[in-house]
Order: C-alpha cells, then structure tokens, then sequence
C-alpha cells in the first residue's frame, strides 16, 4: 500500500484541483489525513494558489501613452516644419527655428483615414548650389505653406529632413558588420508620410509638392500596416 | 466613462480605455513575456486593439474587451519571443527554481511574483492564465495550442515548484 509514502507535490496539487480518478483521490486523501508532512505541503500549496489569485496589479513605470499615441495616429507633434529643402546646416537651422515659431502647435489628426504613403525625397545634386539666401526663403516658405495646406486637410502625417552632414552606411560582410562614415550629396534629403485613399491621390497629392520643381524627385512607396 | 465607447473608437475615448487596462495589461505582458518586454508587449496590444477598434460592436464593456484581446495578443507575443529565443538559445528547463524567501516572515505575494518570473515558459504561462488571470484549462489549452491534460500538467509543475521556492525550509525537511 502506497499510503505510508509521501506524496509529490505535483500529485498532490492535481489532488486538490480534484484531476484524480477517484481511488486515487481517496488514497490521497487517507494520506493526507495521517501525514503531517504531506498535510504541509497540501497546506503550502493552497498558500500559493490562494497568494495567486490575490496578486496585485501595477502601473508600468514610464507612461507609455504619447509614444503609444504618435504611433496610433502615426504623427508626431509638430513633425513637418522641419522638412526643409537640403540646404546649408547654417542657414537651415535659423529657418527652422524661425517655422517652429511661427507655427505653433498642431493637432494630429483624430480620424484618420486611407492608407499611408511616404515620399521619400531624392534631391538632384545642384539643389540650390548657388542660390541666395532670399531665394533659399522662398523654397523654404513653400515648402511649409504645402504642408500647412495638407496638414489642414488631414492629409500630412509626418516628414523629417535629413541632415546632410556624414551618414553611416550599413553592411553585412560574411558574418561582419561594416560601418562606414559617408558623405550625402545629392541623395535622400528627407521624407514626407501623407494619408491618401490610393495610388492615384498619393500621386496627385506629391505632383503639388514643390520638391519636383526644384530638380528632385520624388519616390512614392505605399506604407504597409504591420 | 467607459460605457458609450462606440465603433468607431476616437483617440480621446482610446486614451481613456489606455489609462484604466494599461495597469493590468503591462502587470500581465510582465508575467507572461518578462519585464524586460512588458513595455513593447504591452504597446504592441494597444496598437492592435486601436487597428481592431471597428470590431468592437458594444456588446460587451470595453475593458472587458480588451482584456481578452490583451490576453490572446501576449500569449500570442510570448510564444513566438519563446520561439525565437528557443532558435537561438536551445531550451534549458530549470529542474528547480531558486529559493525566494529570506525568511518565513516575508510577504509571499511578493516572493510569489519574484519566483514566477523563472519557471519554465510552458509551466509560467498556464500557472499565470489559470491560477492569477482565473482561465479554464478548455480556454488555456485552446489559446496555448496544447491539449487539456497538457495544461493541467503544466500547472501543477508550476505550482511544485513555486511551492518549493518559496518553502525552501519544507524541501529541506522532506530530503
């Protein structure tokens, strides 16, 4: 008879859930009644169910809703102001200043609708190589009234401009990264992420986009929801 | 607040559903991915409960509705990370947790959590959904792919070794 034997606790907790057939339980059952050590492990194990049930709850501790909610609505705050032709650093930064200010803060859009497309901007090399700074203003002001117009409509999502200054350039050699510091002329500029229902208003909307006519082009992919 | 949460879902009523379940969502996507993927696992259902958010008819509360996405999305996340790691790590089974309390005076509830966080996935997973989220082995073993007895196999290892974690004193007596 097996009844002089201590019990396994895993045998013992199935006992409890009541998963034995039922001489099995009985046995167990006598066993437990006359085993003072089984009848503590029967007792630590309802300890730890109950302790189980009983556990409590917590907040995490950063507050992950505004990374949470640019990524629901896939905008930023006030992200397209600093989309900016490729210009010389100097002189871009004080422009963009000056667009933060004057801008002001923008709601993202609640409801958004269609798919999102993003225009990747490739500039041509002799982008404003030799424009004066009036000039480089005005590129600059229609750059931001295009997307104020489509940020009104609910049609912008984001946008950054890239920096021109050295990228690092990525790639994988028989097992070894390589990393390699290079120069960007006349490459990706920046990006635009718009809202569009298709193709044909993705396109329709970057034919506006006052990047074509200064010599760059524009690569329209359509962003896919993962 | 939570009661007129109508399909389709706008940001300011997603915000508010956010702040009442992202205790228990991140509490849950910490017991059953790990701490170090509670935040990710944690936005990772809130971002497909807000893709989802047509589905939601109303017939059921709102939070009560999350929680079961939340549930499905983080035993769902849990696995495949159980996947991939397995992939890259190969599986190592503790035979046996390590012991958790100082002392018999230590408050168990906190030792509980502590020694969770190292049993085996399978075991930790069904331990979490049965004994701590209150699910039925039939739910259990349908959302984990395994069969029933699996399940409550799985539990009761669970609880063997938590139970000798946490009275080490005990394990000591019996050998």
């Amino acid at each position: 008879m097996s009844d002089v034997e201590h019990r396994g606790a895993e045998e013992l907790s199935a006992w409890i859930d009541g998963d034995l057939l039922p001489d099995e339980s009985a046995a167990i059952e006598r066993h437990v009644a006359a085993c003072a050590e089984c009848g503590r492990s029967v007792r630590e194990l309802r300890a730890v169910v109950a302790a189980a049930g009983e556990l409590g709850v917590s907040e995490p501790e950063a507050d992950l809703w505004p990374r949470l909610e640019r990524r629901l609505t896939g905008s930023r705050p006030r992200p397209w102001i600093t989309m900016l032709v490729g210009l010389a650093a100097g002189l871009l930064l004080s422009w963009a200043l000056d667009l933060r200010r004057s801008t002001g803060p923008t709601e993202p859009a609640t409801e958004a609708t269609g798919e999102r497309f993003v225009l990747v901007l490739h500039e041509s090399p002799e982008l404003l190589a030799d424009a004066s700074p009036e000039e480089i203003a005005a590129v600059v002001d229609r750059y931001r009234n295009w997307a104020d117009d489509l940020g009104s409509r609910g049609k912008l999502e984001g946008g950054e401009k890239l920096a021109n200054a050295e990228g690092r350039w990525l790639r994988d050699e028989n097992g070894t990264t390589t990393v390699e510091a290079r120069e960007q002329r006349g490459g990706l500029g920046g990006f635009f992420v718009i809202r569009a229902v298709d193709y044909d208003e993705a396109v329709a909307i970057s034919r506006t986009c006052p990047h074509l006519e200064y010599g760059g082009w524009i690569e329209l992919r359509r962003i896919e929801e993962t | 607040m939570t009661s007129d949460l109508h399909a389709p879902l706008d940001l300011l009523a997603f915000e508010g559903l956010y702040r009442a379940t992202v205790g228990r969502v991140h509490t849950l996507a910490r017991r059953l991915c790990g701490r170090e993927h509670a935040d990710e696992a944690t936005q990772e259902v809130f971002l497909r409960a807000w893709r989802k958010r047509g589905s939601f008819r109303g017939e059921a509360a709102p939070a009560a509705w999350l929680s079961r996405l939340a549930r499905n999305e983080l035993v769902n996340q849990a696995r495949a990370r159980a996947r991939r790691d397995e992939a890259e790590l190969g599986e190592e089974p503790p035979a046996r947790l390590a012991g958790q309390r100082a002392n018999r005076g230590s408050d168990l509830k906190i030792d509980l959590e502590r020694a969770l966080a190292d049993l085996p996935d399978g075991a930790r997973w069904v331990f979490v959904l049965h004994d701590v989220e209150g699910q039925a082995h039939a739910e259990i073993s349908e959302r984990l792919g395994i069969s029933v007895g699996t399940s409550k196999s799985q539990l009761h290892r669970a609880r063997a070794l938590l139970r000798a974690a946490l009275y080490p004193w005990s394990e000591a007596d019996d050998e």
